[in-house]
């Protein structure tokens, strides 16, 4: 980026909210089905059709808004945005405008600058265009329309494209945290539009800004954002002016293109819906709703870091996935030992997750802090320990029962462990020999003979001891 | 008041193709319909749009129920293709 | 000419058949074909007909309307029947589905025979301006039957239904119903479903009956009415048996005449007998303001049209109605559909509510009419806390001579008494009360405050039933 310049950058995020039903039918909110399949006579804009409006959509709207820090209103209009576009059945969409659900709140990045919201509305989402060719013209599917979407509008407070990134990261997983929305940015669940503008350092002039679209990934925002800046930086060096446009971004071709807009395009005629009455917000339903929210991640980064005293190394990996968070958060409800139960997560568990398919943890948490337990007992060796947790992964069940099933337990006396040390160190007197040299080493050996001859019972410890007493 | 009416903005916005004749014949018509409507510039009334406790929408539950076919939704479709409605292909 | 409660206990009583009464009817629609009020008789409705009967023969209870045919607007939808809305546009649209009032006609057993002609999308005073041509007055084929459900009404009025279901947004079933002579309803707001309804103005419309005599629009009422979880604005409020308002007296009944409607009467002799009438009766008469009154013309020509341009934004020869043959890209769907297939007068309403909805003209209109439709509310309210209904008349005269009024502003003016009603949301019925120099009827409409339709009926019956004119 130029130094001799600042970039002004606001988000638009659209999020599609984690629902059964649409936002104003009850035709199921499902992505993947086949064409025109989840759809009714309000979601297709048939005529005498009329929306009733989601509970449910309202209370993750509210709770975005809680998230977010938004004051809640305690009436909500919904008005309509009249277009004509043939995603668009009705030629309006149902949108909010004048008492959005929540007003104001914000972001903190991990620099502690705050990223101002100017709200977050509720809205229907658009059906979707299929473009095929010439003969057989583009195909409207309305499954996606009526599916509700939450838009949270950003104050123009981002400065760079990494701020613009780190922003949208703590967005979703706030959302995604609090089961609002999954925010599958591959689906479309999760969508960006950048409103960007360039000024000549410390001027108070504002330049004019271009919104761009079709921002499918945190990746292609990022570029986006880069390629805006400096396209719009050049054309002001070269004197030529920024025009005011709405472009969309060719994630392929790494360039952004004006659309062609119709003059009349911006008038959008809002009015209330007179089919929606207003919406009363009830206190109590916002506190209800405040009480079901989980911690969420910038929350659970500090009880991380300072409750439990984790590395920041430890913490980053727990919070990068909810599920991480909460399996870590449930197991040491079982097991309170932080930092134990963090390295057996990250050492033993993680690497069985596919990262292929949908992010799921691989075995119950109540399972894995039984393991610990037996392990801590001695009643499992390391090694039969992380055996043990495979064979949860692999057949899931009880530990108990899968650790006898496998012959696991620990179960091997004293006496045993040596009678096997001392045939062990009968057999190999080299190795008894090179012990007084380079006994470290050398004791690693024995230890793994004496697992092996054991089955993997033998407490390691205890070999050690023995093998003090024996060859010191 | 007198409101200069852009009949050409209105048909764009109204998706309606006019002709010369009509759209003299509505901008004709509507300076006697604005006299009309204009008289509400008359009524003396400043308070904001009250917020009628009434007038508060009942919410549904979030429960899926049935809806239409494919074959219903297509219906009256005036050109569908492949499940769905067509129109000639957009230059976007 | 049997009423709908006769019909009712005749067909049940086994008296009648139902598939006889339905021949019956048809058979009027088809003698008078030449008032063009009923566009389409259904196919079906002898073989609904007849195995209602079969039904009724083998002793099953069928519900409160057994048998009997009832015509609807052709802006109501009836799964697999065409709701044309009178209009080029939608002559080939075939409902995918029930509205609510249709349901709850079937499911108390009516014969829905046909579908009666409108002004197109409900935009009109008088029926002229459909597509299936001009419906005539039931009483003089030279004049207008009213509008917009003027063949709802005339197709009542000329014993072709015993009952017809019309809609009002402005007083399009009052006004027709003061045109030939017989009764119509526009329920409180929210009163009746308007699910499966093509809406004009959503905040406006209701669905009302049309009968031929006040206990029977009670009756159809007490069927009609009701909350519907399919409609958002519909009241939730329990529904009377309207049939209580009937053969009451109305000794002490307040009735309140309001000083600014008198001012705005051609003529108000007719009125005043009436008036006086009241007060012979018993009835208490009080005067009452209603200070922006007038005001409700010019309020509900600013939001009708705004809603209406938003409502029909859905026509577009995409999804249903005609596209235009001559349509090249998506644009000229949009535009060559619509310029062909709505109407002048729709194109006009849709041009006025997108300017009065119009960046930068937003504030002046559509804020300023919502906040004078506030104000008239609050003094319909307190009227009511003075008096239990109010009168004026329906129309400024007689059903007017058919292409006697071609300006759109003195149609839109007709609309004075009717507008009010509905931009207060109240229920308001029209009954004859008087005739006109020509001898054709006059109208006199009662309204009361919202959800008040016991008192409505209650004087309005008491008059059909007492007034000598009657």
């Amino acid at each position: 980026m130029r130094e001799d310049y600042d970039v002004v950058i606001g988000l638009e995020v659209h999020a599609e909210l984690n629902t059964n039903t649409k936002v104003f039918c009850s035709c199921p909110n499902h992505f993947g089905s086949d064409t025109n399949t989840n759809c009714c006579p309000v979601c297709i804009g048939l005529p005498g059709a009329l929306p009733i409006l989601n509970k449910r959509a309202v209370e993750l709207t509210i709770k975005a808004g809680l998230c977010m820090g938004c004051r809640i209103n305690d009436i909500a209009v919904f008005e309509r945005k009249n277009y004509f576009y043939p995603d668009l059945s009705k030629a309006y969409q149902i949108s909010q405008l004048e008492r959005p659900i929540c007003i104001g709140g914000g972001v903190q990045l991990d620099s502690g600058k705050f990223i101002r919201l100017n709200r977050i509305h509720l809205e229907e989402d658009a059906g979707k265009l299929i473009h095929k060719n010439a003969s057989i013209g583009t195909l409207i599917d309305y499954n996606r329309g009526g599916v509700p979407l939450i838009e949270m509008v950003s104050e123009p407070d981002i400065t760079s494209a990494d701020e613009a990134v780190e922003y949208l990261n703590k967005l979703r997983n706030n959302l995604v945290y609090a089961g609002i929305a999954e925010c599958k940015m591959e689906q479309g669940g999760m969508r960006c539009d950048v409103n960007l503008s360039v000024k000549k350092k410390g001027s108070n002039e504002l330049g004019t800004r271009t919104e761009m679209k079709n921002l499918n990934s945190f990746r292609s925002v990022q570029r986006a954002i880069e390629y805006e800046t400096m396209r719009q930086i050049e054309l002001v060096e070269a004197g030529g002016v920024v025009r005011q446009e709405t472009r969309k971004w060719d994630d392929e071709k790494g360039e952004s293109f004006s659309m062609r807009s119709k003059e009349s395009a911006n008038d959008y005629r809002y009015f209330p819906d007179p089919d929606l009455l207003s919406v009363k917000i009830e206190r109590d339903l916002v506190e209800k709703l405040k009480a079901e929210l989980p911690k969420l991640p910038m929350e659970r980064r500090k009880i991380y870091l300072e409750e439990y005293s984790l590395p920041e190394y430890d913490v980053d990996i727990l919070l990068s996935q909810k599920e991480i968070s909460d399996f870590f958060d449930e197991a040491l409800t079982y097991y309170n030992e932080p930092k134990t139960l963090a390295n057996w997560i990250m050492t033993e568990v993680l690497k069985y997750v596919k990262t292929e398919e949908e992010f799921k943890m691989p075995l119950k948490a109540k399972e894995l802090t039984e393991v610990l337990k037996m392990y801590d007992q001695k009643a499992l060796s390391q090694a039969n320990a992380k055996s043990l947790i495979e064979k949860l992964i692999n057949e899931g069940g009880d530990a108990k029962e899968l650790a006898k099933k496998y012959n696991l337990i620990n179960d091997i006396s004293d006496d045993a462990v040596e009678e096997a040390l001392k045939q062990i160190i009968e057999a190999n007197p080299k190795a008894r020999e090179d012990y007084k040299v380079n006994p470290d080493k050398i004791s690693t050996f024995f230890v793994g003979q004496v697992m092996r001859a054991t089955k993997g019972k033998a407490n390691p410890d205890k070999v050690k001891e023995l093998l003090n007493k024996y060859l010191n | 008041m007198a409101t200069k009416i852009d009949i050409d903005h209105l048909a764009n916005l109204s998706a309606l193709e006019l002709t010369d004749e009509q759209k003299a014949k509505f901008e004709k018509e509507f300076e006697g319909i604005m006299e009309l409507v204009e008289k509400i510039s008359q009524a003396n009334v400043s308070d904001e749009i009250e917020y009628d406790p009434i007038d508060v929408s009942e919410l549904r539950e979030d429960e899926v129920k049935q809806g239409l076919t494919q074959e219903e939704v297509l219906t009256n479709a005036p050109d569908k293709k492949q499940g769905c409605f067509a129109v000639p292909l957009m230059m976007e | 000419m049997s009423t709908i409660i006769e019909l009712v206990n005749k067909i049940k009583s086994r008296e009648l058949k139902s598939v006889d009464v339905v021949k019956h009817y048809i058979d009027v629609i088809n003698d008078k074909k030449e008032y063009n009020a009923v566009i389409e008789v259904f196919d079906d409705a002898l073989d609904i007909a007849k195995s209602i009967d079969e039904r009724l023969d083998k002793g099953e209870e069928l519900g409160k309307l057994a048998g009997v045919p009832i015509v609807i607007k052709d802006n109501i939808l009836y799964k697999g029947k065409i709701a044309g809305c009178a209009s080029k546009f939608m002559q080939d649209y075939r409902a995918e589905y029930n509205s609510t009032v249709v349901n709850k006609l079937i499911s108390e057993g009516a014969v829905i025979i046909g579908r009666a002609n409108m002004d197109e999308f409900a935009m009109g005073g008088s029926t002229e301006k459909s597509v299936y041509g001009p419906c005539l007055n039931a009483l003089d084929k030279t004049r207008v039957p009213g509008g917009s459900s003027g063949g709802s009404a005339c197709a009542v009025a000329g014993g072709m239904t015993p009952c017809a279901l019309g809609t009002d947004t402005g007083g399009s079933i009052r006004q027709p119903s003061s045109f030939n002579g017989i009764v119509g309803i526009k329920p409180t707001y929210g009163r009746v479903s308007r699910f499966g309804i093509v809406a004009f103005a959503s905040s406006l419309d209701q669905v009302g009956p049309i009968t031929t005599n006040v206990a029977d629009n009670a009756y159809m009422l007490s069927i009609l009415a009701g909350y519907d979880e399919n409609d958002g604005t519909s009241l939730k409020a329990e529904v009377p048996n309207y049939m209580n308002a009937i053969n009451q007296d109305i000794k002490g009944v307040k009735i309140g005449i309001c000083n600014q409607v008198k001012a705005l009467m051609k003529d108000s002799k007719a009125f005043d007998e009436a008036v006086e009438w009241f007060k012979s009766q018993g009835a208490e008469i009080i005067n009452v303001d209603i200070k922006d009154i007038e005001l409700c013309l010019p309020v509900y020509y600013i939001l009708a049209p705004a809603e209406a341009s938003s409502n029909l934004g859905r026509f577009d020869g995409v999804k249903y109605t005609r596209r235009s043959k001559d349509a090249n890209t998506l644009e000229e769907i949009y535009s060559k559909s619509r310029s062909e297939g709505f109407g002048a007068e729709v194109q006009r309403r849709i041009m006025l509510g997108n300017f009065v909805l119009s960046s930068g003209y937003y504030d002046a209109y559509y804020v300023k009419a919502k906040k004078v439709q506030q104000a008239v509310k609050k003094q319909f309210k307190e009227a009511f806390s003075k008096c239990d209904c109010i009168i004026m008349p329906t129309t400024l005269g007689e059903a007017y001579k058919i292409g006697s009024i071609t300006n759109p502003v003195d149609m839109y003016l007709e609309d004075i008494f009717t507008i009010p009603a509905n931009i207060a949301g109240i229920p308001s019925i029209n009954i004859p009360y008087a005739k006109g120099p020509n001898g054709l009827p006059l109208g006199l409409q009662v309204m009361a405050k919202e959800l008040n339709e016991m008192m409505v009926y209650r004087v309005a019956d008491y008059f059909e039933k007492n007034h000598k004119e009657n």
